[in-house]
């Protein structure tokens, strides 16, 4: 029989969707928010808080806002330039220091015409992008933040997050999640956001854990340890069993089965960052 | 012998006169990462392995047997491998489970067959295609580990790789495809001299020359290194068995007929009697390299995904017909893009012809091949990759049942992946991942 | 997250015994298709069971299509032409006949792929509004199937429209949208009948892609009942299917509220065997293989019904069959095409931006007070719903529950 499950069913397809979510660099409120990449931000722009929610913010400390492309597709085969006239004289754009060259641009659609050529370098797959890029915009070489969303800030009421989803979910305010902690562990362990918190997982996307196996072991799986792998901070080979397995801190580390891939069995203790 | 290691060392030798040096795995004392899984040793069984794809599926009220099990019934569009009915298999009604990934039209379903995971990303493969696990069990000993091939062109048009944006190249042309397989570096198994390559014969000698030095390193590394090193040593052997494959002569092979001419160049495009005939004279080649043991996998591509067959001098795909053409209501299908499936089935009946009439003793070559031929959507006009239509020809030396239509009722497709790398020996009791992680073996189908 | 199969199909197993013994006590039925109407208005509700003990039923919903009267006296122009037709006649009668030459059809493809491009690098499908094309003809016969979703006259934020009266007798139909594209060859086939739009959508209710469920909890009476509350949700569980491509009855699915997952809660009644909704916004799944470098709208994509409700009939064989009607965000309706972009056009020949220009000609509801156009159209989709298991992980309070224990939906 299997373990009983430490994370609830509700929280595992919030992981589902927080996976299959994260392609898509979401913003708007309603989907998960990926994290922040780890790295220096760029001149001006800034962690703030409104409310007790962590946002970018200028300068100024002005809330700053994504301007989702994607959504503004209809608009016009180049949704960067869009935000002209009314919405200029709304919204603020987030100007990359003068002279920067622009390294992204709004793809475009299959069927349609080729792409010119790009220089070395520049992103064409935006869902790639590292956190900031620069695009051309309609004023000049403006931020854009996960690939799809150009920075601005409001004019008016620049501390508010009110505007959030405004416009049909066109404008979203850019939420700082931190970036998930870097752990001393070997090459494949990763951390994962789950419910909340932060754990650890393999390469496959299945959780660690530790612990004594009292019956019904078969959910045990040894974690593998290569054969040229060694000690990394708290972690250690054993080579006591029928093959190498990782140790923390002197204890067996197990893995979930993949199919259930954040279960662990009830007498676990799954291990975090 | 003591050891002073580091990152640098490397073991050393002597070959003519000449100091020669192989580096050395990367062993724990030189990492802290995790070590990477080494390549299984070859096997000796001499069976084939191939896929073949088409793409933009059938209309499957006309293609798809009604009743599961021998002698299926063949529907229009089945018929016309009516003489070679017993030694092929459909298999039909498994699913792509796709777990809240994106169903992307014509990309998701075949990489689905291919790795037993969803597709996440727009191109490329989620994971190893089994026709390569296949490969490290079945084709080490060959020349080419594999071949793999596109009628329509575009090397990029392949099913076939490790996993990620990486796929391996298709050969394109005929000329290319002969090029490859009886240019530089082929050995003629029945020709009456045999010179061995020097540039293999030097690559050998360097692996043989450091050989003395192993059981010294042994000595002086840990338990885990030693069992590093062994890995390594089998892959050194396994690599020395390739290059023997090369200084080897070969053993006469009554089948292998090799062709004296390189084919004419030809055009490569997209025109449906133009892919006919690159496809005929590729499966030709193809045959041959097998015949004469040059490669034992193959993956030929007929044509592309999002299909760009046109008929001759027309600018009308054969993927804009599936999408622009009524489906009639009356006719229950789309004759205008049926009649590139006509031309499709036709040429699959060519291939595994084409296989059948090369004898290996009292056998034939489809009878020690097994061929998996599928394509990437079920009906192509609403990109449906439940029940993609899938076939087996050939026993693959024996190892499985032919003629039988196989009803998988809606199980994941991974079933398909699973039985046909079991039937080929590769030790895997579960494959796929997520809903499409599947133990179950198509039981009806193995011998 | 679905479950691996194998397993959930030992789940369910006593839940299939259960939805087993219960059929046994209804009628038997052969599947309608999807044009048959459903009974005629005002008639007497058929002989229907006692709801089962804690008045909750479950169900999954097989056909989510748009609903068309066959013949084609409703499109006697023909269905809608493609659009190198639509191009072809914007020439003069000797041109039309010139690139009609097999030997100009390089040249015709050319020019009606340049037709679905503008100069500044937009395309009919994707930006629609920069393309003036003329609309459409409509449907013109009186017959369409829908809901009266405006009482018999247009409200204050609707436009005059011609109604439509349904097969089965009801009057003061509304649906806009099949006036507008109920000619188009992918909702109405050559022959008249229900087109491609018939099967082609079943793939994603199979999949789990925009699989829907209901939940009714709280039926005292499948007969009449004053006050039931109503679930209308996405699942990602994928139904089990027959060899003939039915849902199986009796199978298990989870429904819970994470976005972008949708959960409407409705609140309806039952009269003479009949539920109806009020009034409300309803959000489900209708994506359109979003994701990866094809996700340029963010994933936004969903049916969004407007006032939308429910008519839905309890049938003797455990069914559930009717319409959800409501009014539609008129670019909604068109957002398949416009996802594929030019491809749209020059592959599967579809003009947007005359299917646009329909829509907004027969737009009737959310008018906007400034320029007078209706923003939404009228619409509705026939279903058709078969008895499940349904297990709501959203509590009553709208919080997702951490450990709660299922709130299984026994079938009938």
């Amino acid at each position: 029989m299997r373990g009983s499950r430490l994370i609830p069913a509700a929280a595992l397809a919030s992981l589902a969707l927080t996976l299959s979510a994260t392609p898509a660099q979401a913003q708007p409120a309603d989907l998960p928010i990926p994290a922040a990449r780890p790295g220096p931000l760029p001149p001006g722009i800034a962690v703030g808080h409104v409310g007790g929610k962590a946002y970018y913010t200028d300068a100024r400390g002005r809330v700053l806002y994504g301007m989702d492309m994607r959504v503004l597709l209809r608009a016009g085969p180049d949704p960067a330039q869009f935000c002209t006239g009314d919405c200029a004289r709304t919204w603020e754009p987030l100007l990359a220091p003068a002279g920067a060259q622009p390294n992204i641009a709004f793809p475009t659609g299959f069927g349609g015409r080729p792409a010119p050529a790009r220089p070395a370098g520049f992103i064409v797959q935006p869902q790639e992008a590292p956190d900031w890029t620069i695009i051309a915009g309609p004023q000049g070489p403006q931020w854009v933040y996960k690939g799809w969303h150009m920075v601005f800030a409001r004019r008016s009421d620049g501390r508010s997050d009110r505007y959030d989803g405004a416009d049909g979910r066109v404008w979203n305010t850019l939420k700082y999640v931190a970036p998930p902690p870097v752990p001393a562990a070997p090459a494949d362990v990763r951390v994962q956001a789950l419910d909340g918190a932060y754990v650890l997982v393999d390469g496959r996307g299945r959780r660690l854990f530790v612990g004594a196996c009292r019956q019904g072991c078969a959910d045990w799986q040894p974690f593998a340890a290569g054969m040229a792998s060694g000690t990394t901070g708290a972690w250690r080979v054993s080579t006591a069993g029928d093959t190498p397995q990782w140790t923390y801190r002197d204890q067996p580390v197990f893995v979930a089965r993949e199919d259930s891939p954040m279960d662990i069995p009830a007498t676990a203790k799954g291990l975090q960052p | 012998m003591a050891f002073d290691l580091s990152r640098r060392t490397a073991l050393k030798g002597l070959m003519r006169g000449a100091a020669v040096t192989v580096g050395l795995p990367l062993l724990d004392c030189f990492l802290d990462g995790n070590g990477v899984a080494l390549a299984a040793t070859g096997s000796q069984v001499p069976v084939r392995f191939g896929t073949w794809f088409w793409g933009l599926g059938v209309n499957p009220n006309r293609w798809f047997p009604s009743v599961a099990g021998k002698n299926y019934e063949l529907k229009p569009e089945l018929a016309p491998i009516r003489e070679l009915q017993p030694k092929i298999n459909v298999l039909g009604n498994f699913n792509v489970l796709l777990d809240g990934a994106p169903n992307l039209p014509h990309t998701s379903g075949g990489p689905a067959i291919r790795t037993g995971r969803a597709l996440t990303a727009d191109r490329g493969l989620p994971g190893e295609s089994f026709d390569v696990t296949i490969g490290d069990r079945i084709g080490t000993r060959t020349r080419f580990r594999s071949l793999e091939v596109s009628a329509i062109g575009d090397p990029r048009n392949s099913l076939s790789g490790r996993g990620g944006g990486n796929l391996n190249p298709s050969e394109t042309s005929p000329a290319g495809l002969y090029a490859r397989i009886f240019g530089t570096g082929f050995k003629d198994p029945n020709s009456a001299s045999f010179t061995p390559d020097p540039q293999v014969m030097a690559r050998r000698s360097v692996l043989s020359a450091v050989a003395e030095q192993r059981q010294a390193l042994d000595a002086a590394v840990g338990a885990a290194d030693r069992q590093k090193l062994d890995q390594y040593y089998t892959a050194i052997r396994q690599l020395e068995n390739q290059l023997d494959v090369e200084l080897t002569r070969p053993e006469p092979l009554q089948a292998c007929v090799v062709p004296r001419k390189a084919p004419p160049n030809v055009p490569v495009n997209g025109e449906i009697e133009t892919v006919m005939l690159n496809h005929q004279m590729m499966t030709d080649l193809l045959v041959m390299a097998l015949a004469c043991d040059q490669t034992r996998v193959f993956n030929m591509m007929f044509n592309n995904g999002a299909s760009s067959l046109t008929r001759i001098g027309s600018t009308v795909t054969h993927h804009q017909l599936t999408h622009e053409e009524v489906l009639d209501n009356k006719l229950g299908y789309q004759p205008e893009a049926t009649y590139f499936l006509t031309k499709i089935m036709e040429a699959w009946v060519y291939f595994v012809k084409a296989l059948d009439s090369v004898k290996e003793g009292d056998r034939t070559l489809l009878d020690n091949t097994l061929v998996f031929a599928h394509s990437e959507t079920e009906f192509a006009k609403f990109h449906t990759i439940d029940n993609i239509p899938m076939m087996t020809a050939g026993s693959g030396g024996g190892r499985i049942h032919t003629g039988i239509y196989i009803d998988g009722q809606g199980t994941p497709v991974s079933r398909v992946g699973l039985t046909l790398q079991q039937a080929m020996g590769v030790a895997v009791d579960k494959w796929g991942t997520k809903s499409m992680e599947t133990n179950r073996t198509l039981t009806e189908l193995v011998a | 997250m679905t479950a691996n199969p194998h397993r959930r199909r030992i789940a369910i197993a006593g839940a299939m015994a259960g939805a087993t013994l219960l059929a046994l006590a209804a009628a038997t039925g052969l599947p309608h298709r999807a044009t048959t109407p459903a009974r005629a208005e005002g008639t007497a509700a058929p002989a229907l069971p006692a709801p089962p003990p804690g008045g909750v039923l479950a169900f999954v919903v097989q056909d989510f299509v748009p609903p068309v009267v066959p013949g084609m006296d409703a499109c006697p122009h023909g269905t809608a032409p493609r659009l190198r037709e639509i191009y072809l006649r914007t020439l003069p009668e000797a041109e039309q006949a010139r690139l009609r030459l097999k030997e100009n059809e390089k040249e015709l493809t050319r020019l009606w792929h340049a037709y679905a491009l503008g100069a500044d690098g937009s395309n009919i499908c994707s930006q629609p509004d920069r393309f003036q094309h003329a609309p459409f003809p409509p449907v013109e016969s009186k017959l369409g199937y829908g809901l009266d979703l405006d009482g018999g006259k247009p409200g204050k934020d609707g436009c005059a429209h011609a109604e439509f009266e349904s097969p089965t007798g009801i009057q003061g139909v509304d649906n806009q949208e099949y006036r507008a594209l109920g000619c188009q060859p992918e909702i109405r086939g050559p022959d008249g009948n229900g087109g491609d739009a018939l099967t082609g959508m079943k793939q994603f209710h199979t999949s789990g892609e925009w699989t829907q469920v209901i939940v009714l909890k709280g039926v005292d009476s499948l007969v009449d009942d004053p006050d039931v509350e109503v679930i209308y949700a996405n699942t990602a569980d994928r139904p089990e299917i027959d060899s003939k491509g039915q849902f199986l009855r009796g199978v298990s699915f989870t429904v819970n509220d994470t976005a972008p997952r949708h959960r409407n809660v409705l609140h309806g009644r039952i009269h003479n065997g009949v539920l109806t909704t009020d009034p409300a916004d309803i959000a489900l799944a209708e994506t359109w293989g979003q994701g990866g470098a094809r996700d340029i709208r963010g994933n936004r994509s969903q049916y969004h019904y407007r006032q939308g409700r429910l008519r839905l009939e309890f049938q003797p064989d455990g069914t559930l069959r009717g319409m959800i009607g409501g009014y539609r965000p008129i670019f909604d309706v068109i957002t398949s095409g416009s996802l594929g972009g030019a491809g749209t056009a020059v592959v599967a020949g579809i003009d947007c931006a005359a299917q646009l220009a329909s829509l907004r000609q027969y737009a009737d509801g959310g008018r906007d007070p400034k320029t007078g156009q209706c923003t939404t159209i009228s619409s509705a989709m026939r279903i058709l719903a078969v008895p499940a298991f349904v297990t709501d992980l959203t509590a009553a309070d709208g919080s997702t529950p951490k450990h709660a224990a299922p709130n299984r939906s026994p079938a009938r």
